[in-house]
């Protein structure tokens, strides 16, 4: 059976071209047809991983365990909210993701991965949270299906919540309405063929794959740094459009994923606009989560110490998340110790009032050495440096 | 009210579409004047995967086409390249092929050059050692086997059904090819009429046909960056001194340059190689081919389909048949009676069809015709010089 | 819906102001305080849990979300609902 990678050939495009038509001509009516969106659900999982059975297979037993997980969960939160409970099914739930991270350096796991594991348990954690905190108190099964296997955003994003979704599928765009969906829809797919298969390929094709570039000179490495800053973006940005597009056009606005990264005026702002979904998700429940805990529980007397250690535990667990390698914990601790400096130095630069906040020629500095910065860690999570260690 | 602007879209889309969809008449037509030149000593390994390079040589009457495999590498002096450049007879060699390129390949070559083949003189040359049971085999194939003109032979009828079948088939064998879902159904059908359904059809062919305007595109943007496809060590430059010599001459010059070379060792291998590869573990190689036979050979039928294609397109073509290294093949454990099988078998397959054959196998257990294991020397150049100016005068 | 009184509006906007370190809040009750970068996640959890103590509302993180607590008044307001 051939393969249907998202985004990632014509054939791809073609298809979805083809399977969506029904769904925009209802839409622009001012209509939706809940039963065809099922199955093209169902159809595109297929279409998806079928060419290779064995993911299909994973996908579905994983499926299964997360609707079972988040059910059964929320039976047992409406009778009592146990915190040993909640942190079980949490357990539960990451348990797959963490056995296919492992299995990349243990083989004897390998069968286990799927396309977008990751992905698909963000949604679930995201919905198990909620439900302890009361904020999801009922589901329909085919509902949370659509969400958690949502299959324009599955593979790579952008991750969702539950809430946001939920609002957009009980509300029918009217005829106008999904004209403009439409309209942004398409837009955003045109500039995802921009991104990431004009600029992403040609940065990839003849900057990256310069053979100046392939040398372990000091300026080699710094122009490759350059470079491969840029493809990650555009690339991935590229996919976010593609994600997002399609996503539109089946009347969901996805969250955007990527504001201009580049013009980040320090680390705070950069993860503000940077994979924003997954930084969100991480900032949402671990950051926020740890913080909060150790506070209410006064863990520490130092509150801006808790908020330090939640910093590196929220980008360790980045790392770590990437993979068990040294290069992606490198990445993390590196984006740990640049978060909390710059933090204590803005809370610092607001006591004694050192540099101005709104002065044209700070700013442009800020972005140059912010920029830098970002480029860096993604050198060191490149793998680029590897021969170092 | 917001205004909508679902124009450009829809005109990106159509820019692209017409791109894609190109016809293949201008796409050739658009390729620079001077590339061909360019490419005609390239051995770029994109000309033999694509066709319109091969396409445009072959509507100029100024090129011979050569088709061999990996001797044609071999770019010394006395090399056609270079023989009829400071000797020129009124026509360029076009090389093509490089190493597993076996009569299959050159088939799909021929194939899809349209009707600029008919009538054209060319020159192929034969390689004994493709002769044998297994004949060509995945590793020499995948590489060189090219899902363009195998999808032009399914979508343009430039050859006769019966052939064309018959090609299909052969292909169909390998199941690299079979892997392909679209390819293999377009060929299923055309091995076999009638054995794929409409609408399996109709998709295979719909996405085919997309598949292979993107490698037709891709074809045409490869002329831009023609790049060697030999190491330069591989490549001396022409030499004018051999100009005005006598073809004795030349011979006596090569055989001394070949035997210097070779002459350190009982196999008249290159020295340099000798000793970097085969010296040290010598007896190793004592008998190692001793199963090898050539009276049958999947190869003899790849070859009847080139002849029968060459045959239907009244192609003038003259067929060199190279020697093996005798010495080597004795101490490989291939006798001299094996080896004349090959030899017999080949001459009598391309006579009896017609076509002229340049036979070298009286250089079989004569030093200097083969510079290695399998590779044509500088003398064996000059011989095959000689037939090439003979043929092309001729006729 | 309750009434909102002046005393719990004063209360709420003195937890803000030592939540945001600044009591630019108090003078600009409809200023965006996450977009103005007045507060950030950590201060989101000094201020979630100084409601809770100082005021007796629970509010779960995952309901405070930056487009429905954007500004001041829209926290007096959120608060009110929830008493």
């Amino acid at each position: 059976m051939t393969s249907f990678i998202p985004y990632a050939s014509f054939r791809f495009f073609v298809l979805i071209g083809v399977l969506l038509l029904p769904v925009i001509l209802i839409g622009l009516r001012g209509r939706r047809w809940q039963a065809y969106n099922n199955f093209l659900a169902c159809l595109m999982l297929v279409l998806i991983f079928g060419s290779k059975p064995l993911q299909l297979v994973s996908l579905l037993v994983f499926l299964v365990w997360q609707l079972t997980l988040i059910r059964g969960y929320l039976a047992i939160r409406q009778k009592h909210n146990s915190a040993p409970i909640f942190y079980l099914m949490i357990a539960l739930s990451v348990l797959p993701l963490f056995l296919v991270k492992l299995s990349m350096d243990v083989s004897a796991l390998s069968f286990l991965g799927f396309l977008g594991i990751s992905y698909v348990s963000f949604r679930s954690i995201e919905m198990l949270m909620n439900i302890r905190d009361g904020a999801i108190k009922t589901v329909t099964l085919w509902r949370v299906f659509r969400f958690i296997a949502f299959f324009p955003t599955i593979s790579s994003g952008p991750i969702d919540r539950y809430k946001r979704f939920e609002k957009d599928e009980e509300h029918v765009p009217s005829g106008a309405e999904y004209r403009t969906l439409l309209y942004q829809g398409l837009n955003k797919i045109f500039i995802g063929f921009l991104y990431k298969y004009i600029i992403g390929y040609l940065v990839y094709k003849y900057w990256l794959g310069s053979p100046l570039l392939a040398s372990n000179s000091v300026q080699s490495i710094w122009l490759y740094m350059y470079g491969y800053s840029m493809y990650l973006f555009f690339d991935f940005a590229g996919y976010s459009q593609f994600a997002i597009g399609v996503s539109y056009l089946l009347g969901i606005k996805s969250p955007e994923n990527f504001n201009l990264p580049f013009l980040s005026r320090n680390m705070k702002d950069f993860w503000n606009r940077w994979h924003m979904s997954l930084s969100f998700w991480f900032r949402d429940f671990i950051y926020m989560r740890f913080v909060y805990t150790a506070v209410k529980k006064k863990w520490l007397k130092d509150r801006y110490l808790i908020g330090d250690i939640g910093i590196t535990i929220n980008f360790l667990v980045m790392g770590f998340w990437h993979g068990f390698l040294l290069q992606y914990i490198i990445y993390g601790i590196y984006h740990a110790i640049a978060f909390i400096t710059c933090d204590r130095w803005e809370r610092f630069n607001k006591k004694h009032h050192l540099i101005p906040k709104d002065n044209k020629w700070v700013n442009a500095l800020a972005i140059l050495v912010t920029f830098h910065v970002i480029c860096f860690s993604f050198l060191i999570f490149s793998g680029r440096l590897n021969f170092l260690w | 009210m917001k205004t909508f602007r679902f124009g450009p879209m829809i005109l990106a889309v159509l820019i692209v579409l017409s791109i894609v969809l190109m016809p293949l008449s201008i796409e050739r037509a658009l390729i620079p004047s001077g590339t061909v030149k360019k490419a005609a000593s390239s051995l770029d390994p994109h000309i033999f995967q694509g066709m319109l390079l091969q396409q445009k040589m072959l509507e100029d009457k100024s090129y011979l086409p050569i088709y061999g495999s990996s001797e044609l590498l071999r770019l010394n002096r006395y090399h056609p390249t270079n023989y009829f450049k400071v000797h020129p007879e009124g026509f360029t060699p076009f090389l093509i092929g490089r190493g597993g390129m076996y009569s299959l390949v050159h088939t799909l070559n021929l194939a899809t050059t349209g009707k600029a083949l008919n009538k054209k003189k060319i020159v192929i040359i034969l390689s004994p050692e493709w002769f044998t049971k297994q004949g060509l085999q995945k590793v020499h194939f995948d590489p060189n086997f090219s899902k363009e003109q195998t999808y032009y032979l399914m979508f343009h009828h430039t050859v006769n059904p019966k052939l064309r079948e018959k090609i299909a088939r052969r292909l169909l064998q390998f199941s690299f090819i079979r892997s392909d879902h679209n390819l293999a159904t377009l060929l299923r059908n055309a091995a076999y009429p009638g054995s794929v359904s409409k609408p399996t059809l109709a998709l295979a062919t719909a996405q085919g046909y997309l598949t292979y305007k993107v490698l037709t595109l891709h074809d045409y943007l490869s002329a831009y960056r023609i790049k060697p496809g030999y190491k330069k060590s591989q490549r001396q430059k022409p030499d004018p001194a051999l100009a005005d010599k006598s073809w004795a001459q030349l011979k006596a010059d090569a055989k001394k340059s070949t035997a210097s070379a070779t002459d350190t060792n009982r196999f008249h291998i290159l020295t340099s190689l000798y000793n970097q590869h085969l010296r040290g573990k010598i007896a190793s190689f004592k008998g190692y081919r001793h199963t090898e036979s050539y009276n049958q050979s999947p190869e003899y039928g790849d070859l009847q389909l080139l002849l029968d294609l060459l045959k239907a397109k009244h192609v003038k073509a003259l067929f060199v048949s190279v020697p093996f290294n005798g010495k080597w093949y004795d101490y490989a454990g291939v006798s001299k009676a094996r080896r004349d099988v090959a030899y017999r078998n080949i001459a009598h397959e391309v006579k009896s069809n017609g076509f002229q054959l340049a036979d070298f196998s009286r250089f079989d257990s004569k030093p200097y015709f083969i510079q290695d294991t399998m590779h044509i020397s500088p003398m064996g150049w000059v011989y095959i010089d000689q037939a090439i100016e003979q043929f092309y005068k001729k006729n | 819906m309750k009434e909102i009184t002046a005393d719990f509006k004063d209360k709420v906007y003195s937890i803000l102001a030592e939540a945001c370190e600044s009591d630019e809040v108090k003078e600009n009750p409809d200023v965006r305080i996450f977009d103005e970068g007045l507060l950030d996640s950590f201060g989101t959890i000094s201020l979630v849990v100084a409601i809770e103590e100082q005021l007796g509302i629970e509010v779960p993180i995952s309901e405070f979300n930056r487009e429905e607590w954007a500004t001041p008044n829209m926290i007096v307001q959120k608060l009110a609902d929830r008493q």
